[in-house]
């Protein structure tokens, strides 16, 4: 329709922006993934991977708050949307800094850790889902949102739960320095942090939903 | 040209309630960003042109204060109330009192009728019923945006579900009620531009075909007034106004042009400044906001009644010093 022009390319672009985001976790879960499987140099290949699907994302997030600018949505809104931008891009950040410090700290993670591990990932990459389910057309559908938004933050807690298992487990259970063990610490937190940032997406656009009150 | 030149009074007037107007009905549609500055001039000038040709000519003919309705102004007359009318409204602005144009004009033709036929030969009721229509423009304004904002917006929360949308019907919105909104204020003010040289025959004898014209050359003034300043007076009035959520500007507008409207069928000039100050007084209701300042409600109380007054005393004091009675 003429009058939301504007207002269509930047949702197609908000569409595209959060595909782009999924891509990059779903090559952030590989690259733990080989990392725990002792493939440490195709793992280096892979975080480098990640950090390129992090810049696609970028000129995505530019393209948006460029059209924003140009006076897609009305003021009373545009502010939303410019930080629900800036909040989705923060989550391939997120993923980037764990894949990152993960190759170049290159703890050594006990292998009784391992399957946790890689079920904290799968948890906080698939916070992700109700997202993507919000860009693909149940944005700002109130009762749907609402229902996705409440998804992301049960998918949250779950991953949460692991984290402070995994942690106890750590610090508790396993026997090696705690140099290591503060290392391994910091890049589960960071992890769970996936899961943190994409609930803060979701509380973001409850803001913006409840603004249909007129 | 000639021609154009004698009706100075009149079209100047025009000019000012171009101008001053075009904030009314697209300040908050410019100040929201919904509508671009530009498009809004020209909104306005167009519509206000077409408002006036449509159904300007129905206040026409009576607009005019005798008893027996057969008085005839002469052509001087109509321009020394025009004049004045618009003098008027150089003064209060020199001592710094808000007025209306609408009031300030229709001041100078009561000058001139009181001048003509005496305190006995004016029809006081009409004027009453004029003024009285004045003080209750702006509370019906206020009632009639209370009740908008209160029923439309039980209506939109329980049928709108996407806020994105939303924001479509404010951009639709405020474009078209604006511009309902320049059409209502054009057919309604057109009149005291071009009003009085009407009654003096200056269009040919009083029909509905020479009310039409005499309505086109004064909408056409209000039009150049828009475009030439309106633009800044609705910048001045978004930044005023954008306080107020979309939901509530878009109410306030519609309001606006609907009780303008209204009093267009009623044939009564009625300002729009006026008009639009009582639609955001009752929004502001609604949202406990106040929206009116004493500074806004001097300047109704003083369009109310200095405005007329002044004008009609220097239509009078105007036409003694040219000997014209």
């Amino acid at each position: 329709m003429f009058f939301d022009k504007k207002e269509q390319q930047v949702r197609q672009f908000m569409k595209r922006h959060v595909d782009r985001i999924k891509e990059c976790l779903v090559l952030f879960e590989k690259t733990i993934s080989l990392y725990l499987d002792g493939h440490a140099e195709e793992a280096n290949v892979s975080s480098y991977n990640v950090h390129k699907k992090e810049h696609e994302a970028d000129v995505v997030r530019r393209e948006i708050i460029a059209k924003l600018a140009d006076g897609a949505f009305l003021p009373f809104i545009r502010e939303d949307f410019i930080d629900i931008v800036e909040l989705i891009d923060e989550i391939a950040n997120r993923a980037k800094t764990v894949t990152q410090t993960m190759v170049i700290q290159m703890p050594k993670i006990p292998q009784e850790l391992h399957a946790d591990i890689r079920m904290l990932t799968t948890r906080a990459v698939e916070a992700i889902e109700p997202l993507v389910q919000l860009m693909e057309g149940s944005l700002l559908d109130r009762e749907k949102s609402m229902a996705l938004i409440q998804e992301i933050s049960a998918r949250e807690q779950a991953a949460d739960a692991i984290e402070f298992k995994l942690l106890k487990r750590l610090f508790q259970e396993i026997d090696i320095t705690l140099a290591e063990k503060i290392l391994i610490s910091e890049l589960l937190t960071l992890i769970s942090e996936i899961a943190d940032a994409v609930e803060d997406v979701g509380d973001r656009i409850q803001v913006l939903i409840s603004k249909q009150a007129v | 040209m000639l021609a154009l030149l004698k009706l100075f009074g009149g079209l100047f007037l025009g000019w000012g309630i171009g101008a001053n107007n075009a904030g009314n009905m697209f300040g908050t549609a410019v100040g929201t960003g919904a509508v671009k500055y530009r498009t809004a001039v020209v909104c306005v000038a167009v519509f206000v042109l077409v408002g006036s040709i449509l159904e300007g000519y129905k206040l026409y003919d009576g607009y005019k204060f005798d008893k027996s309705g057969e008085f005839k102004v002469s052509f001087t007359q109509a321009a020394v109330a025009t004049t004045a009318g618009a003098a008027s409204i150089m003064v209060q602005t020199y001592f710094g009192i808000p007025t209306s144009t609408t009031q300030n004009a229709i001041g100078g033709v009561m000058g001139i009728s009181i001048l003509s036929m005496g305190m006995a030969g004016i029809s006081w009721t009409k004027l009453l019923y004029w003024l009285v229509s004045w003080i209750i423009l702006p509370i019906a304004s206020a009632a009639v945006s209370y009740a908008g904002v209160r029923g439309l917006g039980w209506v939109v929360q329980r049928t709108v579900k996407r806020v994105a949308v939303l924001n479509t019907i404010y951009k639709i919105g405020l474009l078209v009620f604006g511009c309902y909104g320049a059409y209502a204020m054009g057919a309604n003010n057109v009149v005291v531009t071009t009003g009085p040289f009407y009654q003096a025959g200056f269009f040919g004898d009083p029909s509905r075909a020479h009310a039409i014209w005499a309505a086109t050359l004064g909408g056409v003034a209000m039009a150049v007034g828009a475009l030439t300043y309106g633009g800044n007076v609705i910048r001045t009035v978004g930044k005023d106004i954008t306080a107020l959520d979309p939901f509530s500007a878009l109410i306030a507008v519609l309001t606006h042009s609907l009780v303008v409207h209204f009093f267009t069928q009623l044939a009564i000039p009625v300002s729009s400044s006026q008009a639009i100050v009582g639609a955001v007084a009752g929004v502001g209701l609604v949202r406990g906001v106040s929206t009116v300042n004493a500074r806004k409600l001097w300047a109704i109380f003083s369009a109310w009644f200095l405005s007329p007054v002044v004008a009609a005393l220097l239509a009078i004091g105007i036409a003694l010093a040219l000997g014209i009675r």
